[in-house]
């Protein structure tokens, strides 16, 4: 890692996606929204982070998990945070989010860049990313079947496994 | 020659043989994280972060992280709940009432975490262990706890009054016994604690080089007579999560707000930039 990097890679760490002040932080709200538990919303958030590292330091188009898109959805929500805070004041760039445009062709294209980024993950971080968190790609790329359910009126319940 | 107990056990251990249940959870936890951060298993540091509601000063916000002794430490099972997720990454550091968060609402219910002290190696000989006293969550002490019970007060009484001394609260004194104690120094009174901080103005800030713990008004209770900041995370998490009777974090409707406002976008969205992410779901 150059001394750029490193300096980059501080500020991305350092940077709080948590207001100090709220009840429900960002982070609450992750886990809550992905029926995740807390512990595991802050990893995915960490993760996060270094997939944001690795757009700003290859040049290249990568592809994240589901788990970490998840944050950045929810980031792009909180706009001053992700635009202002993050992308102007810590990248110092900005980070567009292109969803796929679909059909096989892009599907190709995008499990192509899923392993490319894992690849260039584990030559900067020294390890491969955590498997609970970056799936392998047949998994990232089939179990994209997510719809918004109302808690309130429905109830959920998990299929038996050998059905999946 | 046996360890006296109140330097092989933790202090929710202590607390859970001398109080059973009338000890409170907010407390066992309380003193479960003092303790390893007494133990230099974990460390809190600060760390200025931006206040975005207000241009004021800055907040200074309580941060933790893996301290020197994480990666050797043998943790037990209730200490785990705060140490798990410093697990894969050693250099992760969060706020300290995200930590609290994340272990308070492990315990919807306050004997889980009695039944996971009781369940430790250290107490193994103290509380009886069959199918009645699992099934019913109850802790049956043994005469072995009766005799634990007697020693955890003479000792701690006999600390009390020795330190009621003046005289014998010198450095050569209390250096040894820090050492020792670790989190269970934070189950003397207040008194007590003062009187180490009057003796040694070092006490807690050596125990942790930047902790909140390092702040010592004196004053006239418990731990957090001494740990403001620290007993504020539990305290807040308590009021707003559990006791509260407010809304909480669902129903009401009160978390389900946005809003908007003239600058938010205009600068982020227009430019260019860099390749981006792709996804492809």
């Amino acid at each position: 890692m150059t001394s750029t990097d490193e300096a980059l890679w501080n500020a991305i760490r350092n940077f709080e996606i948590d207001d100090p002040e709220s009840a429900l932080t960002f982070t609450d709200r992750l886990a809550r929204e992905n029926g995740w538990t807390l512990e595991y919303a802050i990893r995915a958030v960490e993760e996060y982070k270094r997939f944001m590292f690795l757009v700003c330091t290859t040049g290249q188009t990568m592809t994240p998990s589901d788990e970490v898109d998840q944050v950045w959805h929810l980031h792009l929500l909180y706009t001053q945070s992700y635009w202002e805070d993050f992308c102007r004041d810590t990248l110092k760039r900005n980070v567009h989010h292109g969803p796929t445009r679909g059909g096989k062709a892009e599907t190709e294209k995008y499990t192509d860049l899923y392993e490319q980024t894992k690849t260039h993950y584990e030559n900067c971080f020294g390890a491969p990313p955590p498997p609970d968190l970056w799936p392998d790609s047949e998994t990232r790329f089939r179990e994209v079947h997510f719809r918004r359910v109302n808690l309130h009126r429905n109830w959920i319940i998990s299929k038996p496994k050998l059905l999946i | 020659m046996n360890k006296p107990l109140l330097e092989k056990l933790t202090p929710a251990e202590v607390l859970q043989l001398l109080e059973d249940r009338a000890a409170s959870l907010n407390m066992l936890l309380k003193m479960t994280l003092a303790d390893l951060l007494a133990k230099k298993v974990l460390l809190l540091h600060e760390r200025k972060v931006e206040n975005r509601h207000t241009s004021l000063e800055p907040l200074q916000i309580t941060y933790v992280k893996p301290g020197k002794n994480f990666p050797t430490y043998r943790a037990l099972e209730h200490e785990r709940v705060f140490l798990s997720l410093f697990d894969r990454n050693l250099n992760l550091s969060i706020m300290l009432k995200m930590l609290v968060k994340i272990v308070t609402s492990k315990f919807d219910f306050k004997n889980d975490f009695y039944r996971m002290v009781r369940r430790s190696p250290n107490l193994a000989d103290y509380f009886s262990r069959n199918f009645f006293t699992r099934f019913f969550g109850i802790a049956a002490i043994t005469s072995k706890g009766r005799e634990a019970q007697e020693e955890l007060k003479n000792d701690i009484r006999e600390l009390q009054y020795h330190f009621s001394d003046r005289k014998k609260r010198s450095p050569e004194i209390l250096d040894p016994l820090r050492e020792k104690l670790n989190g269970n120094l934070f189950l003397f009174t207040a008194t007590t604690v003062a009187v180490f901080s009057e003796t040694d103005e070092g006490l807690i800030s050596d125990i942790n080089a930047h902790d909140t713990l390092g702040h010592l008004p004196g004053g006239d209770g418990d731990f957090g007579s001494f740990a403001p900041a620290f007993d504020h995370e539990f305290d807040l998490y308590h009021r707003t999560y559990r006791g509260g009777g407010g809304c909480g974090n669902s129903g009401c409707g009160g978390d389900s707000g946005c809003s908007s406002c003239s600058s938010g976008c205009g600068s982020g969205c227009g430019g260019g930039g860099c390749g981006g992410g792709g996804c492809g779901s």
